[in-house]
């Protein structure tokens, strides 16, 4: 009698935890595949961020760099290599969410961020620093400003950065505009008129400075370096040359026979047959860049835009 | 994405999509290719490019002639993939055929002999913090203290010598500089100007590491339990 009424419970017990482990993995599995869908949408979203811009900025990977915030070696790498395989990395808003928790609670972090921030201004402004010859004093105003500037455009909001001055849209408040005013008047302010016109000049002709310097980095290893005065003249040449290179994803824009033509006879023979290699390789980058982005759209590749 | 074919993001795309588990990108890569010349030239002479500029202070260092620098540009182009995900799928491209790593290293060899191959398996140990150097190189530009190719090597190493699972015998990478280290041995190589420049570097990168490590602290875990009580900071911040 007792044996008989144990044998159903026992089989009520085993098909009670049976029931409980299929449960667990149904409910482990579905969190996998929901991970491992939304970490392969964001490969997909990410890959195409980097193509789009890994040829656009100052230098080949560069480009990514910035615009992804990892650096070179990190873009080129597998991001299974980067990221523990079962989470990948952190989606963009959940970055954003993170970063802007982290510069909410800790003033250290804050400190880090904002010396980052100067840092970058400073690696962009570093030719213009020389060529002004700024002091110090100017160097540490003109950084300040910048930074304000960047608050007050909204763009440090997460970690949204922007690598320089913002451009100031149509979009924004009165006050807002006011504001962007009164800090264009204090750098005016502490450049003068003369230097200040510089600095508007070499903001126009940064995205060609970009390319420059990224054509002067494949010369190092060759010892035929540029001089300052050359990286400028190839600068102008390709900033008149080219007038559609306005901003960092115009790389296609470049318009490398005019470049050539123009640079020819004022380079030596070795920077100048650089110089080719480069444009060619530069161009297939830029074409092959979009070309994926338009494939990752389900659209033709064509080669010319 | 392996050469050898296994995509676990594939198979479980087919779970959820009903896609075919053997759906193959690289097959699928190969059509296209096929059916695109346009884009299989660029896409070669763009991944031929990006070789050059990696690999062109290896080719001054072993003193590589362009024969030899055209026969390590091919073995290494068998081994660059590149998958895009478009909406009828993922397509893998290759404008080489594939090698397995064992192959490569074997062809490398080959190419190098025993003392060059060994000279860049070391440099490779050493490539995940090549980027500083190159934006230092980049930085310099349009100034009058360029780095000089003979400085690029010494920041190379010194960064390498700054990271900790280098000198236990494995890669140095972004995340491993220790950048206080670091700017002790630039101090020893580089003009004041150039300095000012690594120290841009420098702020930003320790600005990057501390934010990456918080950022790996809160990634969920697979068993759904979500890290936020593991510090977004190191001790001390």
């Amino acid at each position: 009698m007792k044996r008989a009424s144990v044998a159903p419970r026992a089989l009520g017990w085993f098909l009670t935890v049976g029931i409980l482990i299929l449960a667990w993995h149904l409910a482990y599995a579905t969190q996998e595949i929901e991970t491992a869908v939304k970490r392969h949408a964001h490969l997909h979203q990410n890959w195409t961020l980097d193509l789009a811009n890994r040829f656009t900025r100052p230098g080949s990977s560069e480009l990514a760099s910035m615009a992804t915030d990892q650096p070179v070696s990190e873009v080129d790498r597998p991001r299974s290599a980067r990221y523990p395989l079962h989470a990948g990395p952190p989606l963009a808003e959940d970055r954003a969410r993170i970063t802007k928790l982290a510069l909410e609670s800790s003033p250290e972090f804050r400190e880090l961020q904002l010396k980052s921030r100067r840092a970058m201004i400073g690696m962009r402004y570093a030719p213009l620093y020389a060529a002004l010859q700024l002091s110090p004093d100017e160097i540490d105003m003109f950084e300040a400003i910048a930074l304000e500037e960047q608050d007050l455009a909204g763009s440090t909001q997460g970690d949204n950065q922007t690598h320089g001055r913002p451009t100031t849209g149509g979009s924004k408040d009165r006050s807002h505009q006011a504001g962007l005013d009164e800090l264009e008047r204090a750098r005016i302010e502490l450049l003068g008129q003369e230097r200040y016109q510089l600095l508007q000049h070499y903001d126009r002709t940064l995205p060609a400075r970009n390319v420059v310097h990224r054509f002067a980095a494949t010369l190092v290893a060759n010892d035929v370096p540029l001089t300052r005065r050359e990286a400028d003249r190839l600068t102008e040449i390709m900033a008149s040359t080219s007038p559609g290179l306005q901003g960092n994803a115009d790389g296609e824009k470049i318009d490398w026979i005019a470049v050539l033509s123009h640079a020819r006879g004022e380079f030596s023979a070795e920077q100048f047959e650089r110089l080719e290699q480069f444009a060619s390789s530069f161009h297939a980058a830029a074409t092959t860049a979009r070309m994926l982005t338009a494939i990752s759209e389900g659209k033709e590749p064509t080669p010319v835009p | 994405m392996g050469t050898d074919g296994h995509d676990p993001i594939n198979s479980v795309r087919s779970q959820v999509t009903g896609q075919p588990a053997t759906y193959d990108h690289a097959a699928a890569g190969a059509e296209f290719l096929k059916e695109h010349p346009d884009f299989r030239r660029h896409l070669a002479a763009d991944l031929r490019g990006r070789l050059q500029n990696r690999y062109e202070p290896l080719y001054r260092i072993l003193h590589l002639s362009k024969a030899e620098a055209d026969a390590f540009k091919a073995v290494q182009l068998a081994r660059m993939f590149i998958v895009v995900t478009g909406p009828d799928g993922p397509l893998g491209f290759a404008v080489a055929p594939q090698l397995s790593q064992a192959e490569v290293d074997q062809q490398l060899m080959a190419v190098l002999g025993d003392e060059r191959f060994r000279t860049y398996q070391d440099h490779e140990r050493r490539h995940g913090v090549e980027f500083a150097a190159h934006q230092l190189v980049m930085g310099l530009t349009s100034t009058d203290d360029p780095l000089s190719f003979d400085q690029r090597s010494q920041i190379v190493d010194l960064l390498a010598e700054s990271s900790v699972p280098f000198r236990n015998g494995g890669s140095a990478s972004r995340s491993t500089i220790d950048w206080e280290e670091a700017r002790t041995r630039a101090a020893l190589v580089l003009t004041p100007p150039q300095q000012a420049a690594f120290e841009r570097i420098a702020s930003r990168e320790e600005y990057v590491q501390v934010r990456e490590a918080g950022m790996t602290a809160r990634l969920p875990s697979p068993t759904g339990t979500d890290a936020t009580s593991a510090s977004i900071f190191p001790a001390g911040l």
